[in-house]
């Protein structure tokens, strides 16, 4: 459980480390938009060739995308494996009785494919390059706008940074409780369902138990430093924009008008 | 509201993240989400509503290949249980309220449905079969969670209750 994702944030000084926090997570927005326009081998190949640069520009090592991979890949599979075989069009190879593999159902399992790989890459370039602080401090600071109608920007911005920053020792903690109650017998696998409605409540308890008394504590310790929610607040890490920042929008706007030339109409 | 709370509620939504994180078949047409256990809370509570949001977007956000599911998932989590909130505010039986939460949550998994049509996952003619099956572990996954939830609130085993 302590390889966690949002934990593997690696510091660095590339380009991509450097960019505005707020940037990279438009950036990030945008282009899983326009990665729907992709309709074609050309244009799925510039979307691949874009994330395999940006990659190579945040200079993380490939062996951390391939990691990050391995929760993918069932769900890539099991995607791949129904556009195989429940697709029609074009020539037909194989078919019995409603299972088919068809011309289309290859190329659209392949699409899909890349396009779920796609997306996993430009999220993971964001996670591995951004401190998830930093990203709790962006959408505070792009839901912004939200305060002037009452909405309690600053409260869920905090608890989005306290969410990200114990994500970590949760997963920890759960994994010691599960890792617990399996030493005094607890049968994760038994047949019947009532009892594996019973093992639930040993795991829940403590979790949910041990949990709260970690949020007791935490909002002591916040509140003998004066912390007073919805205070006019400063930051510790303030965020500037620079011209590198307003280059990657028009390096992504770039991608865009060529995926718009080169998709299939 | 006070920092306590505003703790409680941020640990609720990292609970939720890792529950659906670090657990398998969380994502996709066949999906089994344990953190929706915590979706039971919202009737000791309904600002919990906010913490599961905020913990369905951070899961979806970073785990989902479906990017789409970041803003249906969590659309879906926050309006829904708000809908269950308001609909049940007049019901005095926990037991009824459980019942409608586990019905009108499952039903209401025609958005993941259409979501995974519209992320290109299923074929629109199979946007029926899809959603009966994500109804049907829905359902599976918030009965068996639903009565642990009840039993452990029951047995006051945790105080699932907000200041």
């Amino acid at each position: 459980m302590s390889k966690v994702l949002i934990g593997r944030y690696l510091p660095g000084d590339s380009v991509i480390h450097r960019l505005d926090p707020r940037g990279k997570l438009v950036f990030t927005i945008l282009f899983i938009i326009i990665v729907f326009w992709a309709n074609n081998l050309i244009t799925y190949g510039l979307l691949l060739f874009f994330t395999f640069w940006l990659i190579h520009m945040s200079k993380i090592s490939l062996a951390y995308f391939f990691a990050g991979m391995k929760s993918f890949i069932y769900l890539a599979l099991f995607v791949v494996i129904i556009q195989i075989f429940f697709s029609d069009g074009g020539i037909t190879y194989w078919h019995w009785g409603i299972l088919r593999v068809t011309q289309m159902g290859l190329i659209n399992a392949f699409y899909m494919f890349l396009r779920l790989l796609i997306n996993l890459n430009i999220s993971t370039i964001l996670t591995l390059t951004t401190s998830p602080l930093l990203i709790a401090d962006s959408i505070e600071s792009l839901l912004k706008p939200l305060s002037y109608f009452g909405v309690p920007v600053q409260i869920i911005g905090l608890i989005i940074s306290i969410a990200l920053r114990f994500i970590p020792t949760i997963a920890d903690a759960a994994q010691k409780i599960v890792n617990a109650q399996m030493a005094r017998g607890v049968d994760f696998n038994a047949s019947s369902l009532k009892k594996r409605i019973m093992n639930i409540i040993p795991i829940l308890v403590p979790l949910l138990e041990s949990n709260f008394k970690m949020a007791d504590e935490l909002s002591e310790a916040m509140e003998s430093r004066g912390y007073i929610p919805l205070a006019k607040r400063t930051h510790f890490h303030v965020m500037h924009w620079h011209w590198q920042d307003s280059t990657a929008f028009g390096i992504l706007g770039l991608l865009a008008v060529l995926l718009i030339i080169l998709r299939q109409s | 509201m006070t920092v306590k709370n505003i703790t409680k509620l941020a640990i609720v939504a990292a609970l939720y993240a890792v529950l659906t994180i670090f657990l398998p078949n969380q994502f996709g047409p066949i999906q089994f989400r344990l953190a929706e256990a915590l979706n039971f809370m919202i009737f000791y509570d309904y600002r919990y509503i906010y913490a599961l949001g905020i913990g369905c977007a951070i899961a979806n956000f970073f785990a989902s290949p479906m990017k789409l599911d970041v803003l249906v998932g969590t659309a879906q989590t926050v309006l829904v249980l708000f809908l269950i909130y308001f609909l049940t505010k007049k019901v005095k039986s926990l037991v009824a309220k459980y019942v409608i939460l586990d019905v009108v949550f499952s039903l209401s998994m025609f958005f993941i449905a259409w979501e995974l049509w519209a992320d290109g996952i299923v074929k629109f003619s199979n946007l029926w079969p899809t959603y009966i099956g994500l109804v049907f572990w829905e359902a599976f996954v918030l009965t068996i969670t639903g009565i642990a939830m009840y039993l452990i609130q029951k047995r006051k085993l945790v105080n699932l209750y907000l200041d």
